[in-house]
């Protein structure tokens, strides 16, 4: 699988202080790491989302990092301290990311439906979950979660363009080879 | 620019709306047919016999669990079929494990209030229901001893299990498998319906502080929806009480076949082709519908398909069934955004 992009983290880190609004709206995005928009933020009582929770942020920074088992120690800790924070579903997002690229993907998985069930339209969940499947060898599920993108993005998204690619390049390594028999 | 009678005309079938909606929830048996739909959340349900039921611990081993791809040898997972970002079911018409099934994947939201599981209630606890798709060669098979490896194999899985259970897994294999269901049984007793707007508006008539007439969420279609519902479509003879469900068996109008063309009758021994009852909280994100996934939309569902006529009347018309939808889609907080309109 390959390697959360450090530079797109650091901007959907940024993106998600600067324009979290728009990112709740269109569901949290993902594509290149994790959760993308919205996550660590809450709603205040005025109605205004506050700043990014410094404990989230850490977690974000420690998956960038690579370091992802104080990633996981981070994010569990952020969505164990209330029931808002654990229906963040970017948050659960990352924790899946950082579970899967440790190599536990019974967490892997728990966590990418946790997110789902949050918001059955997490593009990157449908991603992550897409990835993981393939990892499982499970085609038909990760075709699934590409159909699911393919709804979800009325516009070319990088999450729908991304599982395509892992699909397509795990069938290519599944084909039977050409002449065998 | 429209003509000066349209106003008035309007305003007419405004008045006479209005006057129809107010009296809703106060004709004779009425109100009480519709405040049995009532209220929501109930209570949690524990069984007494699961050691695992409502302990913390038993409910995080079977969430794992549920959600693992190494449970079954197959590599799928509980989940695989039951997803949680489409309430606990699958959107396809008939499950498809390694293998094409029979029936539709059901929902397991609200499982824990079941006396009877399974499309034929064909087991009586949750537990073993739990464990029927390991065993069944076309869902995600599995054996006694690959689970019981599985759990004294994988030390977090043992020391987990040990937490539970009051020890590691042991040497018999079938008592293991059994733990396992009991502990996946933990897990699913917790996946409860969320409030919907039917049940705020619901809970201001059984207050008295409603008048009901529609509401925030709760529109004017689906009020007339409701009426039908409880009233004279009869949807509320099988589809009754707090979830929908009577929790009972009844002869079925849709007559299916498994994949290799043979009829399913559902569970021998009992009313022949007769189904469970199935919930219908949340009912609007679980498309296709029946056992069969013969129905691809709530305005196909709402069709009748009881085979008993008292519990199924005529044929109702689009524009009724389209008010039995908006009354449907109002049993989940936030609806998929799908057509609503019934065609005749």
């Amino acid at each position: 699988m390959r390697q959360a992009p450090s530079v797109r983290l650091s901007c959907a880190i940024l993106a998600a202080a600067l324009v979290a609004p728009a990112a709740f709206a269109s569901g949290g995005g993902g594509g290149s790491g994790g959760g993308g928009g919205g996550g660590g933020m809450t709603t205040l009582p005025d109605g205004k989302l506050s700043a990014v929770d410094p404990e989230y942020s850490q977690g974000v920074s420690e998956i960038e990092a690579g370091r992802f088992a104080q990633a996981i120690t981070t994010l569990e800790s952020y969505v164990a301290r209330s029931p808002e924070h654990a229906r963040d579903a970017d948050a659960q997002n990352w924790l899946g990311y950082a579970y899967r690229r440790s190599g536990n993907l019974d967490a892997a998985f728990l966590h990418y439906d946790k997110a789902l069930a949050i918001n059955p339209r997490h593009r990157g969940a449908h991603e992550y979950m897409g990835e993981a499947y393939l990892m499982t060898g499970n085609i038909a599920q990760a075709e699934e979660h590409l159909r699911a993108l393919d709804k979800l993005c009325f516009t070319p998204c990088t999450e729908y363009s991304q599982l395509k690619r892992e699909v397509a390049s795990w069938k290519a390594a599944h084909a039977p080879a050409v002449g065998s028999r | 620019m429209r003509p000066p009678w349209a106003a008035a005309r309007t305003a007419a079938a405004g008045v006479l709306l209005l006057a129809s909606l107010a009296r809703a929830g106060d004709a004779p048996g009425e109100r009480a047919a519709i405040l049995a739909l009532g209220p929501w959340p109930p209570a949690p349900v524990r069984d007494s016999a699961n050691p695992a039921s409502g302990q913390p611990a038993g409910i995080a081993l079977g969430e794992l669990l549920f959600h693992s791809p190494r449970l079954s040898p197959t590599g799928l997972r509980c989940a695989s079929c039951h997803e949680p970002w489409r309430g606990f079911a699958d959107g396809r018409v008939v499950a498809q494990g390694v293998a094409i099934g029979a029936r539709n994947t059901p929902s397991l939201l609200d499982a824990a209030r079941h006396r009877h599981y399974g499309w034929d209630g064909a087991h009586d606890s949750l537990w073993a229901q739990a464990l029927r798709p390991l065993a069944d060669p076309r869902e995600m098979p599995t054996t006694e001893a690959q689970v019981a490896t599985l759990m004294r194999g994988d030390a977090a899985l043992s020391a987990r299990y040990a937490a539970v259970f009051g020890g590691p897994p042991g040497t018999d294999d079938a008592r293991v498998e059994h733990d396992v269901g009991l502990a996946l049984a933990a897990y699913v007793e917790t996946l409860a319906s969320p409030r919907a707007p039917f049940d705020d508006w619901r809970d201001r008539l059984a207050a008295s502080a409603g008048d009901g007439a529609p509401s925030a969420g709760f529109s004017a279609a689906a009020l007339r929806g409701l009426r039908l519902f409880a009233g004279r479509a009869g949807c509320a003879a099988c589809h009754s009480g707090p979830a929908f469900s009577d929790d009972a068996l009844h002869a079925s109008r849709v007559h299916s076949q498994d994949a290799d063309g043979h009829p399913d009758a559902g569970h021998p021994g009992t009313l022949p082709n007769a189904f469970r009852t199935p919930g219908l909280r949340g009912v609007a994100a679980t498309a296709p519908y029946m056992h069969d996934g013969s129905a691809a939309s709530l305005c196909d569902a709402v069709r009748p398909h009881a085979a008993d006529a008292d519990a199924s009347p005529s044929e109702l018309g689009a524009a009724q069934r389209s008010d039995l939808v908006a009354f449907l889609r109002a049993l989940s907080p936030q609806p998929p955004d799908d057509e609503v309109a019934c065609r005749p």
